[in-house]
């Protein structure tokens, strides 16, 4: 074995240990309510990624994805709870929410087929809207998703008897529930990055980026346009739905108000700050975008314990910090923080 | 021999302006024809509607099937490719991304890498940038490379959308010789061209085509001889 391998192996082999102990070492370190930060940075790594396919491979911009978290999220809820007396296994659960979103993926991209850029926008975010005033107002005549009070009780993800809710620590000291779910999240992370990147060297991703580039010379050499937008638009719904999925169960309670149009921006947000395109990046923006506002949060129990009183509310503060965050990254690094292998060939000027 | 393509009545339609109107005409195996017109005459409308980018009304169909109102997906299959006007280089893609997505419909991956090697061995310009972006590339060589793109779905019929424009004469010269030998390779080739001169020269048979009617067609001698032409296209 080659230095540079041996290397690499140790490297990746310390990136393993570290991604397991770090629920451990933040629960000793910072606190317990950290792994659960961690959790649902790592939901939005999903649903980041899911959403990249749309956006950063095919160059279709959805400004309603948060429409297909809420659509697996409700599956789950509506199938693992009291609400209707149902409670299914994961193992089905899951991919009837994610083949629902995708599904209905398919059902937004077949009118949209024809627009692009701005126009693409509007309507995607007017369907985000529909869906989060449906669930909202279907509690009548025959109540499905109990409005706007939302579903609670739902079952958390369980296999079998093993709940990942319930504490393990009798099994290994500090397992408690957001540990398990932070196991089973990375797992499910890596798995969606793996195919993202799979994807995006695949005929299908080469296919997505000749559309993104110029739709009619792509078609002109004979790619079916259609085929491949609605592809797009149900992988990437797929991925929101199965994330939504395990938002429900990790939470317990969903409603129509954590669907809202902001969430979806956040999501791009996510993008366009770690790096469009690259998955890597992506996942970057989706974590540091998740723990950010919450690092802000400490800020004000300082303000707390030093200065007596609250004098600057870090909510306030924190639409102001990703404002400047946006546009010192327009300024520095447009490519976003990790560039993606096309833009580096951008940057690399005529260099072969 | 069976033509390759045979237009009847075409028409192009944008809301109420008729961009196309009536168009017949009907191309051999082989043959080069081109079309020429003033600016807005509907010679773009025309390709783009052949290739299935835009609704045309009347009838068009190859050898063997009607490629009326089919997607350009379906036009490509028959064989039929286009390089658009700009060119529709993939800029953020490398030259050689660019050059296998012209082979998309291609099964036989073999024969497309030596394809692909033979024009990068043929364009040392392109074979020197083959991992840059496309964008990256002069004019010229971007639209040395659409060409060899299209070229590369192995088309019986090229459209071509003004190859020459915006370029160097030294790059146009180039172009030519690139086209010249994918023709003599026994691609068909419709041209449309501003430069009536260089198409004529290059072309057999000409099509004139004026406010989205051709008002002349003949072989490119006796337009290149037509006191009309001669006034409106050549500058004579």
């Amino acid at each position: 074995m080659s230095h540079s391998r041996r290397s690499a192996w140790s490297t990746y082999a310390a990136l393993a240990i570290g991604l397991l102990a770090l629920p451990f070492l933040l629960q000793a370190g910072i606190g317990r309510s950290w792994v659960r930060i961690i959790d649902m940075a790592l939901l939005y790594s999903m649903l980041a990624l899911g959403l990249n396919i749309v956006v950063g491979y095919a160059g279709l911009l959805d400004l309603g994805y948060i429409a297909f978290y809420a659509v697996g999220a409700y599956v789950y809820a509506l199938l693992d709870s009291p609400q209707f007396g149902l409670h299914w296994p994961l193992w089905a659960v899951l991919p009837i929410g994610a083949a629902c979103a995708g599904l209905s993926g398919v059902l937004l991209g077949a009118p949209t087929l024809r627009l692009r850029g701005d126009y693409l926008a509007i309507v995607t975010l007017g369907f985000g809207e529909i869906i989060r005033i449906f669930l909202n107002n279907l509690n009548e005549p025959v109540n499905i998703t109990n409005g706007p009070q939302g579903i609670c009780l739902i079952d958390s993800v369980h296999l079998g008897t093993f709940s990942f809710s319930h504490n393990h620590t009798t099994m290994l000291p500090g397992l408690t529930g957001p540990v398990q779910y932070y196991y089973l999240f990375l797992a499910l992370t890596l798995l969606v990055m793996f195919i993202a990147l799979r994807l995006q060297d695949s005929r299908v991703g080469r296919a997505w980026a000749a559309i993104r580039e110029d739709e009619l010379a792509a078609a002109a050499s004979g790619i079916h346009l259609r085929n491949f937008k609605l592809l797009a638009f149900a992988m990437g719904a797929t991925f929101g739905g199965l994330a939504g999925g395990l938002f429900a169960g990790f939470q317990g309670f969903v409603s129509p108000e954590s669907f809202n149009l902001m969430e979806s921006v956040m999501i791009l947000c996510m993008i366009v700050l770690g790096g469009m395109g690259n998955v890597y990046g992506v996942v970057l923006g989706a974590i540091t975008l998740t723990v950010l506002p919450e690092a802000l949060r400490m800020l004000g129990d300082w303000q707390l314990n030093h200065l007596g009183h609250v004098i600057v509310d870090p909510n306030d503060l924190r639409m102001l910090i990703f404002g400047l965050a946006l546009v010192a990254m327009m300024l520095i690094r447009p490519a976003g923080l990790i560039r993606s292998r096309r833009h580096q060939r951008e940057y690399a000027g005529d260099r072969p | 021999m069976k033509p390759i393509l045979t237009l009847d009545k075409v028409s192009v339609h944008y809301g109420k302006l008729h961009a196309v109107q009536q168009v017949s005409f009907v191309i051999q195996p082989g043959e080069r024809l081109c079309l020429i017109g003033a600016n807005g005459a509907g010679k773009t409308s025309l390709l783009k509607a052949i290739a299935g980018l835009l609704p045309a009304s009347g009838s068009m169909h190859t050898d063997s099937v009607a490629i009326t109102r089919k997607p350009p997906h379906f036009v490509a299959a028959q064989g039929i490719a286009l390089v658009p006007e700009g060119r529709g280089i993939f800029k953020q893609l490398s030259v050689l991304e660019n050059l296998q997505l012209g082979a998309w419909l291609r099964k036989d991956t073999a024969a497309v890498q030596t394809d692909i090697d033979n024009i990068l061995q043929q364009f040392p310009r392109l074979a020197e940038r083959r991992h840059q972006r496309g964008g990256q590339l002069s004019g010229g060589e971007q639209q040395l490379l659409a060409i060899q793109r299209a070229l590369l779905g192995k088309p019986r019929l090229l459209l071509l959308d003004e190859p020459s424009m915006g370029l160097a004469p030294v790059m146009v010269n180039a172009v030519f010789d690139s086209l010249e030998k994918a023709c003599r390779q026994g691609v068909a080739l419709l041209l449309v061209e501003q430069n009536a001169r260089l198409a004529l020269g290059f072309c057999q048979r000409g099509l004139v085509m004026e406010s989205g009617r051709i008002t002349l067609t003949g072989d490119s001698g006796s337009l290149l001889d037509n006191a009309q032409v001669q006034a409106a296209y050549l500058g004579l």
